[in-house]
């Protein structure tokens, strides 16, 4: 199974078509130790955020080729979860209401302080930062690495789907409590696309995992009316 | 079903009945409070999914509301709003783990977008 391409640490892309900005901006976050991608234009902006996966995005509004809010649009069917900052001379209560429900985390208005974006993409990155679980666990006969996508049963790899790989990464990584149908349907399958799938999908992704996992089965244990929790001691 | 637990702690009390209001009209529970310490008290009687807390407070400011919830909770969101324009404050809300800083005047669907913005972006 190919894994995703895991993101950069403090990797951001800065989608901007005005150079001072943009050199401003670059500068500011370099110095902060982040890494910079540049994009000048919608449509390069959505074509590096693919190859790339940063860890956040500052995004201005009125680009060429692709405008900002389309390339909200893009990159939120692609990635629910990564923080999106606009940095935007649309200053209108209304617009920053339109960036907002379009799928952006923050919105900040031009002219903006530097100091100001710094502390918002920290304060974005903070809520975001990939959980602190060590890379690789064991529970009873299970060995799993979750940046290699693989899970072993008594030294035997088990092959797991992508979705039931992630189910079980986010099972294991509550540390024993119970993780709720809807989070489940939500983080896995992606907030968009969970309107039309029923919380039965979790279940039915459940049992096939819980078949997989042979006689450790019973680590991953229903809570009634509420999801499933996963069970490592 | 509630769309989310709010803590909503201000002292000014003209301010906190129009929020109540609003956020009750968009189906959020409100808990309000007029000072730090109570705020701090209802947090952990409550379990709030959100506090909304203003900067200047009696008996104990926002920031430092907000300084010690995130000593022990990670994963509660948080948004500061204030009177203050400083932009050190918005700076300094943000480093004490705040989530999104807002300041008075505010428009009320600016704010109610962004508290959906938290509440999409979530719990950690």
């Amino acid at each position: 199974m190919r894994p995703p391409v895991s993101p950069a640490k403090n990797h951001i892309l800065l989608v901007e078509d005005d150079r001072d900005i943009q050199t401003l901006l670059k500068y500011n976050l370099e110095r902060e130790g982040y890494a910079v991608a540049l994009a000048g234009d919608g449509e390069s902006a959505v074509s590096l955020f693919r190859r790339q996966k940063p860890r956040c995005v500052i995004l201005d509004l009125m680009l060429p080729r692709v405008d900002g809010l389309e390339v909200c649009r893009l990159l939120r069917t692609d990635d629910r979860r990564v923080p999106i900052l606009m940095l935007t001379a649309k200053n209108t209560e209304a617009d920053k209401i339109v960036g907002l429900e379009m799928g952006a985390d923050d919105y900040v208005t031009k002219p903006f302080s530097v100091r100001e974006v710094l502390s918002r993409v920290k304060a974005l990155l903070r809520r975001t930062a990939p959980d602190a679980a060590p890379a690789s666990r064991t529970a009873g006969a299970l060995a799993v690495d979750f940046e290699k996508y693989e899970l072993l049963l008594a030294g035997k790899t088990v092959p797991l789907t992508p979705k039931e790989f992630e189910l079980l990464k986010i099972l294991w990584s509550a540390n024993g409590k119970a993780v709720e149908r809807d989070s489940l349907l939500e983080r896995v399958w992606g907030y968009d696309r969970a309107a039309d799938i029923d919380t039965r999908t979790v279940d039915q992704h459940v049992a096939r995992l819980r078949a997989k996992l042979g006689r450790e089965k019973r680590r991953v244990v229903t809570v009634k009316n509420v999801g499933y929790r996963f069970i490592s001691e | 079903m509630s769309a989310g637990k709010i803590l909503l702690a201000d002292d000014d009390r003209y301010i906190t009945q129009i929020l109540e209001d609003m956020l009750v009209r968009e189906g959020y529970s409100v808990s309000v409070v007029h000072d730090g310490a109570a705020a701090l008290e209802a947090y952990r009687k409550e379990n709030p999914d959100l506090l909304i807390l203003d900067v200047s407070m009696p008996l104990k400011d926002g920031l430092s509301v907000c300084e010690e919830i995130r000593r022990t909770d990670q994963d509660v969101l948080i948004l500061m709003l204030t009177a203050q324009r400083a932009q050190v404050n918005t700076v300094q809300g943000l480093t004490v783990g705040a989530d999104d800083y807002m300041t008075k005047p505010f428009g009320p669907k600016e704010l109610l977008a962004r508290i959906r913005s938290l509440f999409r972006r979530g719990h950690k």
